[in-house]
């Protein structure tokens, strides 16, 4: 177990350098860099001087190395786009919002999904489970910006329960969750209800019913257990999605999160941030791949892996 | 062109670096309020200043400046969580809830804005748009009027068929309105005779937009579409992201075929917005006439009159060149709440009734005389 | 699809050793006993058939536009109104259904191929090449889309190879294809893994059938459902990925119309104009719906375990 530990951490390492080259090689190609102003093109001597300034004049292969070593010493560079913090302090400032906002829609999305499915597959083929796999589709179909704005138009503008936006107390916390976890409740709910239904057909299950178990045990612990595998997978990758955030639900309810930077940093050209951004991402992902490797062997001990 | 280039305070510079005036503990202000508090990702919030000897001490102690996206920020509007939106912002569905609506159309104050106009740019130098010809036939199928009707909307921008906005020193937006008319029947017989009667061998061209919100994007898809119906050739129309639209302008020569874009004034001279059009500007567009025309003029220190018509004589120029087709002139109209009194809500001798230019750009804190009326015990307001 | 529903079938065929040649018309007639999955499956062909035909069925082109008529609420007319511009929106839909299936489709079947061989890979022979696949996954996840779109888009400019609107299709369809195979690469080799200590696989290894060989014939067809799954909310996701880049000049140009293009212009609109954005939705949730109940239904008649 230990040196597969050891194996894996190498291998976010790895992935660490290669997203890093990938996100250096790709970003420098496109057309357009951070300086690239609405108003006529900067005179040369003053862009060659805010080239000088950023070390951007010099060789690809330079920049990138110069970027390793401050990296190493944990200097990420400063945000061109919030010039008046570190690249470190402003991921500290906006990703705990997003964590928080990420981490209460996950728990909906478990608990709400996850009952939503189980009904759906016991009822399987009656109106029940219909509607289930309707709601569900129309969770998935219908993006969440547009969710967000019927939410916002009808409780915050018509019935004015609630703010229109801000992030703080736990009044302006209710309109982004809801519209944020439409989507993964409806993706668990579906994963859940098309395992299940696989499950429940298995010749253990039948077995276990025949033993005489009660219809309660037989679900709760021979078959959803079983129904978790695809589960895992699937919610694995939505964990680091949902936890570094999203653009529209942030924008459309004013919250600061770090969500917006993923998109914002590389069409401002933002290269530090497109760059932590990116190294952040890997390092969520690797995470969450591991743990979700390390629990399919416990939800099923014959998994090796 | 000071309005632009704020001085910085020595002593503050020397001890706190560049971005002194971005904290609050260490802003240095002069002016009637000064920063209190920076919520990044969220608010600024400004209190008068204590400290400021200049005229018009302001009657407001508080502002707060709320980072909204343009898509909610007239439902925080209606909401009672803010007191005043800039036009600009407005979605075409809130223009049309405003129009609509006896209170709201009470609430909306329209003006010049920057004297921004919006216009269709073609690179000058390569086939197809080296033809006058060619030019001259898209300008005639741009219907103005149906645009500001349709899709603009009457309280958010008036047609343009010159560069110079009504109200802009040596505007002349009667004199040159007939040589960009709407005219489909001219611009078919301008097309034929440039060599591609019904279109019949004109490329497929693409309009490059640089991130244009809903309301722009609808107007050049609408102009597509005429040049289709009217010349029978094909435009795709393509929002491009800012950085690569600015990219491609800005490249030596221009990338861009064929392009929309704005322009607004950066101070009140004629000079600023035809320098636009100077050879070697972001236009792949040139007039050695029309050069010496703008730089004289620019120079010319005689008689008011005679400079204007000398700007005029050059903006006649540039419309009958067409390097660009020009297509409307941009008006604001911001919304303030009717709690929220004071003169510069009253109408000016231009009739506009608005906080503007000059003495209020965009950021600056500048409120004059305005104040909170005792009506906002009766508004429902929610100060978020 | 073709190819799976085959391995599938194939499978199903070594299992049910009681039944031979008529496997496919006993799948068909189990299909189509579900009533619902027959409803789904005949509005996705008309669909399909109105996308093909639009020519033919729409009432107006695409691109014709009447200034004065912009806006319009549903009427006589315009059955579903117009849009922004003044183009019959019902038109446009049909039109749209073009590009949304064609970019849906397309990039989950580049996701289906290069996701399924390599989870394949991954799963079934497990060891270094498992460690390599899932490296390239996690790199796979890091790149944001716009990013990599942006960066496609200069390179196939750099190669001289885009130009007209067809390439811009092709590099939109890449540039999501090319990152979206990571969710289905995962699923795959996670189900391989689940079902590798299972009897009938351990049987196969017993007679000695290679490692690929039992991954493909065996184990395969059943992680068939999750992967279904994947699939059909692939599309849906692709459609909307299409619309997020064409905003930004990446993608399709108007005027020809997607569906994630409607919905998403339609946000600037909806508090007054609701008809530009509730049609598209409700057509792309009822080809989202149509989608997954035919799915269901297709798993349910191959499912051998059902034919008892």
């Amino acid at each position: 177990m230990a040196r597969y530990l050891l194996g894996r951490l190498f291998g976010l390492l790895l992935v660490f350098v290669i997203v890093s080259m990938l996100a250096f090689t790709m970003m420098h190609a496109v057309p357009g860099g951070p300086f690239d102003e609405e108003k006529a093109p900067l005179p040369p001597a003053a862009r060659a001087n805010l080239l000088r300034k950023y070390g951007l004049d010099r060789p690809l292969y330079e920049q990138y190395g110069l970027y390793m070593w401050n990296v190493l010493q944990g200097d990420f560079g400063i945000s061109f786009q919030s010039p008046t913090e570190t690249v470190i302090e402003l991921i500290a400032r906006t990703w705990p919002v997003s964590m928080a906002l990420g981490g209460i829609t996950i728990l909906i999305a478990l608990s709400v999904g996850t009952t939503l499915g189980l009904i759906a597959a016991i009822k399987q083929n009656t109106w029940i489970d219909y509607t289930v796999t309707f709601i569900a589709t129309l969770g998935i179909t219908v993006p969440n910006f547009v969710v967000a704005i019927w939410l916002l138009l009808l409780f915050a503008v018509r019935l004015q329960w609630l703010p229109t936006g801000g992030w703080g107390d736990w009044r302006t916390a209710i309109l982004p969750v809801l519209a944020f976890a439409l989507g993964p409740t409806a993706l668990v709910a579906r994963y859940t209800r098309s395992s299940m239904v696989e499950v429940i057909r298995a010749d253990y299950i039948r077995t276990a019913r025949a033993k005489g178990l009660g219809e309660r045990v037989v679900i709760m612990r021979h078959a959803l257990k079983n129904a978790l595998i695809p589960l895992i997978t699937i919610l694995g990758p939505q964990i680091p999605n949902l936890i570094t955030g999203t653009i529209f639900i942030e924008v459309i309810f004013r919250i600061p999160g770090l969500g917006k930077f993923f998109v914002t940093s590389v069409l401002l050209r933002d290269y530090p941030m497109i760059m932590a951004t990116m190294l952040l991402v890997a390092m969520t992902w690797g995470i969450v791949y591991l743990l979700s490797d390390l629990l399919y062997t416990m939800v099923d001990p014959r998994i090796r892996i | 062109m000071m309005l632009y280039s704020n001085p910085l305070q020595a002593r503050a510079l020397a001890e706190h670096g560049g971005l002194y005036n971005s904290d609050p503990a260490t802003s240095v202000s002069s002016g009637p309020f000064i920063l209190k508090e920076w919520r990044k990702g969220d608010r600024l919030i400004y209190e008068a200043n204590p400290k400021y000897r200049g005229t018009n001490k302001p009657y407001i102690q508080k502002i707060i400046n709320i980072g909204a996206s343009p898509a909610t920020m007239f439902a925080s509007y209606q909401a009672g969580e803010a007191d005043f939106v800039n036009g600009a912002y407005l979605s075409p569905a809130d223009n049309e809830i405003i129009a609509n609506d006896p209170q709201l159309k009470l609430e909306s104050h329209p003006h010049q804005g920057d004297f921004r106009t919006d216009y269709l740019f073609f690179d000058t130098k390569n086939p197809p748009f080296d033809d006058l010809k060619v030019r001259q036939a898209f300008s005639h199928v741009v219907d103005r009027d149906g645009l500001i009707q349709s899709i603009i909307k009457p309280s958010q921008g008036i047609p343009a068929y010159s560069f110079l906005m009504p109200g802009f020193p040596a505007a002349n937006s009667d004199g040159l309105k007939e040589i960009q008319r709407y005219d489909p029947t001219v611009a078919k017989q301008l097309l034929a005779e440039a060599g591609y009667p019904e279109g019949q061998g004109f490329p497929k061209v693409t309009l490059w937009l640089r991130n244009e919100p809903p309301v722009r994007q609808a107007v050049a898809q609408a102009i597509a579409a005429s040049i289709k119906q009217n010349l029978g050739i094909e435009v795709e129309v393509s929002n491009k992201e800012f950085k690569t639209f600015t990219d491609a302008l800005n490249a030596k020569p221009t990338q861009i075929q064929f392009g929309m874009v704005s322009y607004g004034f950066d101070f009140l001279d004629p000079y600023n917005m035809m320098s636009v059009w100077l050879s070697g500007g972001r236009h792949n567009w040139e007039n050695a006439e029309f050069d010496a025309m703008v730089k004289e003029a620019a120079a010319f220190t005689g008689a008011t009159d005679e400079r204007v018509a000398m700007f005029q004589d050059a903006e006649r120029l540039l419309v009958e060149d067409v390097p660009a087709v020009f297509i409307y002139h941009r008006t604001v109209s911001d919304v303030y709440k009717p709690y929220l009194k004071g003169t510069e809500l009253e109408p000016d001798r231009n009739g506009f009734a608005a906080i503007h230019w000059p003495g209020y750009t965009n950021g600056s804190m500048v409120v004059g005389s305005m104040y909170i009326s005792q009506d906002v015990a009766n508004a429902n307001r929610t100060i978020p | 699809m073709a190819a799976h529903v085959e391995q599938s079938a194939l499978a199903a065929q070594q299992r049910v050793t009681h039944r031979r040649g008529g496997l496919w018309r006993d799948a068909a007639r189990r299909f189509f006993r579900n009533r619902l999955a027959s409803v789904a499956f005949v509005v996705l062909a008309l669909l399909i058939f109105a996308a093909i035909f639009a020519d033919v069925i729409a009432p107006f082109p695409y691109d014709y536009a009447v200034l004065s008529e912009a806006t319009q609420f549903p009427s006589r007319e315009h059955l579903l109104g117009t849009d922004a511009v003044g183009r019959d929106l019902l038109s446009r839909l049909i039109y749209g259904a073009r590009i949304s299936l064609l970019v849906g489709f397309s990039v989950q079947l580049i996701a289906l191929v290069i996701g399924i061989s390599l989870g394949l890979l991954a799963g079934s022979l497990g060891g270094w090449v498992d460690y390599i696949v899932m490296r390239g996954v996690e790199v796979f996840t890091a790149i944001p889309t716009v990013l990599f779109a942006l960066f496609l888009v200069s390179v196939l400019r750099g190669i001289g190879a885009a130009g007209g609107p067809s390439n811009e299709v092709v590099t939109l369809i890449l540039a999501i294809g090319l990152v979206a195979w990571v969710d289905i690469c995962r699923l795959t080799r996670a189900q391989l893994l689940s079902l590798r200590e299972k009897d009938f696989v351990l049987a196969a290894h017993a007679v000695g059938a290679s490692r690929l060989r039992i991954a493909l014939h065996h184990m395969l067809p059943n992680t068939l459902t999750p992967i279904i799954i994947a699939f059909t909310l692939g599309v849906a996701t692709a459609i909307f990925t299409e619309a997020g880049l064409s905003f930004l000049g990446l993608g399709i140009n108007d005027p020809l119309p997607s569906w994630g293009k409607m919905v998403a212009e339609s946000t600037a609109y909806l508090r007054v104009y609701w008809h530009l954005g509730l049609f598209p939705t409700l057509v792309l949730a009822i080809t989202m719906l149509s989608f997954s109940f035919v799915g269901d239904g297709l798993r349910d008649a191959l499912d051998p375990q059902l034919n008892v």
